[in-house]
Parts: structure tokens; C-alpha cells; sequence
């Protein structure tokens, strides 16, 4: 068995890695396409070694370092916002047979480690001592709080349902939430769940049209503007990885995880092992792309948002939307049994 | 036995991680620094907490404390943009009976394990013959059950201080009638 642990963690990591580099190259290329231009294309066929070409770049120019800073919280922020993107990872359940994390805290461990993100933020924010990197870093963390009670509430919304469809099952357990979705996708089940979800997950990534945390015109690069070579590439990478992790949450709470479509008229439960987690990790992969698209396709289509109006999408239309979600659900649920 | 030993050195590294953040936030005069060493010392005890089983108090001690109180302490600290210079030096006479109390309380605490290990055959052998956990214990559906039915008045009379503690911030704000 810890063969298979070993396996499953270095596999997730590289297929994370390779991901979360590849995405960047996606965004070019689609925003290129969106823009009516070519994107990058000059490293190897069609541009696909563009991301390696980035990251040697990145390694051989010139860390700069401001003078006037705390020089270790400045080295020790990005190594934070890394560790902390990949942790999140930890807690996918990759088929009925695969899953690296088995604790009975399951979700809570994804809301610690997503809380903990706030530090990375501010504190490379407030390292540098320059006034755009001070301005990032506390909308940053404004942002994050804000968007995390909206967040929270429709986890829980998930968390009833499964609770309801699967009396027996631990619910905070990210398997027990895909298992339950064999009875339904939670995305129609609880799509007023899925909608707050969604939007506080694009809010938690300080993607657009929520990215007032680096906006180019008013913050220059808001927390990393100080920021230069392998350090930038840090931060940028991380933002990817939490770009794919949230994709691949967002599947599996709320878009079946690894279950397929037809999967009982497929009949694979009567598989063997190996082929059944290749039939999950392939439909989680395959969903998971799909909204990291979404992810990028959104930040290229929709302007982005004043703070004012953010802070009032979440406080006052996110979190009374979740807040009547989860009642007007608990009132179902209690109505049926 | 590697169990055992690597047990106990989680629970070592986790004790002094929550000592010396605690220390360290009163004695450091960097405010920034001092946040900072509060959150080393909230995930130490954090650490603890997962290590005796208590996995759900072991979370909520990361995402309560460490992951909203602190952040909240952070901006301010930001906000307010302290330097070292302007707090005042840690006062001497503090520092000693600090110290004279922290020397008692770590003796007492020395002594109690001292004689707990020495009533104790060895401690691998109670470490490896303990009853196994029941099911679910120190996740949510039990604990939840305890706090609404069994504790129920004494968790609501918690909230209590909640209230005085808002009561008394919006006392301390508020502006006094100029006479």
C-alpha cells in the first residue's frame, strides 16, 4: 500500500506541475486567440516549449532586492504561496480506489490551508515596503476574507446534501462528497450553491474580473511589484496551481469528481482496479481542464470589477444568496425525510 | 518503536514551536514579527492537538486562530505601520517575574512528567498497548452532539463573553460627550 501512496503522490505532483506550467502557455495562446492574434509560437512546434523557455528566464535573471525590506519575510513569501498551492491538492479524491489524504477532517484541512494563503499575499505585500505592494497585499487579504464566508456557505450546502444522500459516511470527507454524487450531479442538485461557489472561488484565486490585487493600472503588479526572477516565478506559478486546484475542486464537488457520465450503464464498477482508476482520474483531468479553460476564458471576457462593487458582490449579494441557499435547502431536506 | 519515537518528537518539535512563538510574541519588539511569532505558536498548538487525535480542534485551531484572528492582527499591524522605534524598550522589571513565574510553572509541569514517567513501566510499551480510538473520535458529529445537548447551557453561556467582549470595544471607542 505505500507503494501505491508514493506512487500516487509523485504522479499527482507531476501531472500538477506540468499543469500548472501548461496553463500558462494556455493563457497566452487563448487570449491570443480571443485578441485575433498568434500567441507564442516560436520555441519548438506550435510554441509547446514556451513554459520551459519561461522558467529558464526566470532562473538565470537577477533576483533584485530592494534595500529597504525584511529580507526574509521577502524570501519567505513565495516559498509560502507554493507550499500552500500544493497542499491544497492533497485532499482530491482521484477514483473510488485512489485518494492520498484520509483524514476525517477532510474539508476542514482545505479550508485551513486556503486561509493560510492570506499570509503569503500580505506579507510579500507589506516585505517590500513599496506603497503598490502594501496596497496589493491588503486587498488581497480584504478579498480573501470577504470571499471565504461566501465559500464556506456553499461548502455546506454541499456538505448537507451529502450528509442527506449518504447518512452512514464521514461528510467532510471529499470521497464521501463524490460518492454521493452517483445519485445526481450536486450542480443540479444545489445549482444556487454551485453559482456562489463558483464566483468566490474565482475571488479566492484573485483572478479577473477579481484581480484588483495586481491590477496593472492602478498597483503596477500590486503584491509582487518588487518581485523579479525565480521569486516573480514563484508567485506566478503558484497562481496557476490554485488556478488548476480550484478547477479540479470546483469538479469535484459540484461536477461528479471522478464519476463519469452513464457510469452505472458503462458498467464500471465491475472492472478491474486499474482500469477503473484510469476511467476516474481520466474524467477528473478531463473536467478539470474544462474549467481552467472557463477560468482563463472568463479573465479575457469580463472587465474587471471597482473594489466597491467587489466588496458589495460579496457581502451583499454572495452571502445572503448563500445563507438562503443553505436554508431554503436545509427546509427541503428536512421536508422529504 | 519508530511509531513511538517519531510521536514524540512531533509532539517535542509542536511543544517548543508553541513556547518559543509565545515567548517570542511578547518579548519581540517588531510588531510584524510578533504577529507572526503568535502564528508559529497557534500552529504548534495546532500540531498538538491533531497528534492527541483531536484532528476537528486541531483545524479549527488553524482556521479560527491562525487563518482569521491573526490575519486581522496583521492588518492592522500593517495598517497602523509601527516601526521597532516607536515601542518602547520591554520592561525590565516585567521581565523578571515573568521569567520567575515561567521557571515555577516549567518546574511544576517538569516534575508532574518526571514522576508520571517514572510510575510508568517504559513508554513505548504504553504507547504501543493503547486501546485503539473509537470511531469517529475528535471529529465533528460527536462533538456537536456533546455541545447542543449535554453542554448546551454552558456553550451558550460561552458567548456570553463574546458579547462583553463587543460591549466593551464599543465603550472603549466611543467618543465621549465633549462638557
Amino acid at each position: 500500500m505505500p507503494i501505491v501512496f508514493w506512487l500516487t503522490l509523485g504522479g499527482l505532483l507531476a501531472v500538477f506541475f506540468t499543469l500548472a506550467a501548461y496553463a500558462t502557455l494556455a493563457e497566452r495562446k487563448i487570449s491570443a486567440y480571443i485578441q485575433d492574434r498568434v500567441g507564442p509560437n516560436r520555441v519548438g512546434p506550435k510554441g509547446l516549449l514556451q513554459p520551459l523557455a519561461d522558467v529558464l528566464k526566470l532562473v538565470f535573471k537577477e533576483a533584485f532586492q530592494p534595500s529597504s525590506t525584511y529580507r526574509l519575510l521577502q524570501i519567505a513569501a513565495p516559498v509560502l504561496m507554493v507550499a500552500l498551492a500544493m497542499g491544497a491538492v492533497a485532499i482530491l479524491p482521484l477514483s473510488p480506489h485512489l485518494r492520498l489524504f484520509d483524514g476525517s477532517i477532510g474539508l476542514l484541512y482545505l479550508l485551513g490551508v486556503l486561509s493560510m494563503g492570506v499570509y503569503g499575499i500580505s506579507l510579500a505585500g507589506w516585505a517590500t515596503g513599496s506603497k503598490y505592494s502594501l496596497l496589493g497585499g491588503l486587498r488581497s487579504g480584504a478579498q480573501m476574507i470577504s470571499y471565504e464566508l461566501a465559500l464556506g456557505l456553499a461548502l455546506l450546502s454541499v456538505l448537507l446534501l451529502t450528509s442527506f444522500l449518504l447518512p452512514d459516511a464521514n461528510p467532510l470527507a471529499p470521497q464521501a462528497i463524490v460518492e454521493a454524487q452517483r445519485q445526481g450531479w450536486f450542480v443540479f442538485l444545489n445549482p444556487i450553491g454551485f453559482l456562489v461557489y463558483v464566483v468566490a472561488a474565482f475571488a479566492e484565486t484573485n483572478r479577473a474580473p477579481f484581480d484588483l490585487v495586481e491590477a496593472e493600472q492602478e498597483l503596477v503588479g500590486g503584491y509582487h511589484t518588487e518581485y523579479s526572477a525565480i521569486r516573480f516565478g514563484a508567485f506566478f506559478v503558484a497562481e496557476y496551481m490554485n488556478m488548476i486546484t480550484a478547477s479540479a475542486l470546483i469538479a469535484t464537488f459540484f461536477w461528479g469528481g471522478y464519476l463519469g457520465p452513464f457510469e452505472s450503464w458503462v458498467g464500471v464498477s465491475g472492472w478491474p482496479i486499474v482500469w477503473q482508476n484510469v476511467w476516474g482520474v481520466s474524467w477528473l483531468l478531463l473536467k478539470t481542464l474544462f474549467w481552467a479553460f472557463v477560468f482563463i476564458w472568463v479573465r479575457w471576457t469580463l472587465p474587471r470589477f471597482r473594489y466597491d462593487q467587489l466588496m458589495r458582490i460579496g457581502w451583499k449579494v454572495l452571502l445572503p444568496l448563500g445563507i438562503a441557499n443553505l436554508a431554503t435547502l436545509a427546509g427541503i431536506l428536512l421536508l422529504i425525510s | 518503536m519508530f511509531v513511538v519515537v517519531l510521536t514524540i518528537v512531533s509532539l517535542s518539535v509542536c511543544g517548543a514551536l508553541a513556547l518559543i512563538g509565545g515567548a517570542l510574541a511578547v518579548t519581540l519588539r517588531d510588531p510584524i514579527y510578533a504577529v507572526l511569532a503568535l502564528v508559529k505558536a497557534m500552529l504548534g498548538l495546532a500540531g498538538i492537538y491533531f497528534l492527541l487525535g483531536a484532528e476537528y480542534v486541531g483545524a479549527i485551531q488553524v482556521i479560527v486562530y491562525a487563518g482569521a484572528i491573526l490575519v486581522t492582527f496583521l492588518f492592522v499591524v500593517m495598517l497602523v505601520n509601527l516601526s521597532p522605534e516607536d515601542i518602547p524598550p520591554f520592561p525590565r522589571g516585567i521581565a523578571l517575574y515573568g521569567n520567575l513565574i515561567l521557571a515555577v510553572a516549567w518546574l511544576l509541569l517538569l516534575s508532574t512528567a518526571l514522576s508520571a514517567i517514572l510510575e510508568i513501566p517504559a513508554p513505548e510499551q504504553v504507547l504501543l498497548h493503547v486501546e485503539p480510538l473509537p470511531y469517529l473520535y475528535g471529529t465533528l458529529p460527536p462533538l456537536g452532539k456533546a455541545l447542543f445537548t449535554a453542554y448546551a447551557f454552558p456553550f451558550e453561556l460561552l458567548s456570553v463573553t463574546l458579547l462583553i467582549g463587543i460591549v466593551g470595544a464599543s465603550l472603549l471607542v466611543q467618543k465621549r460627550p465633549s462638557s
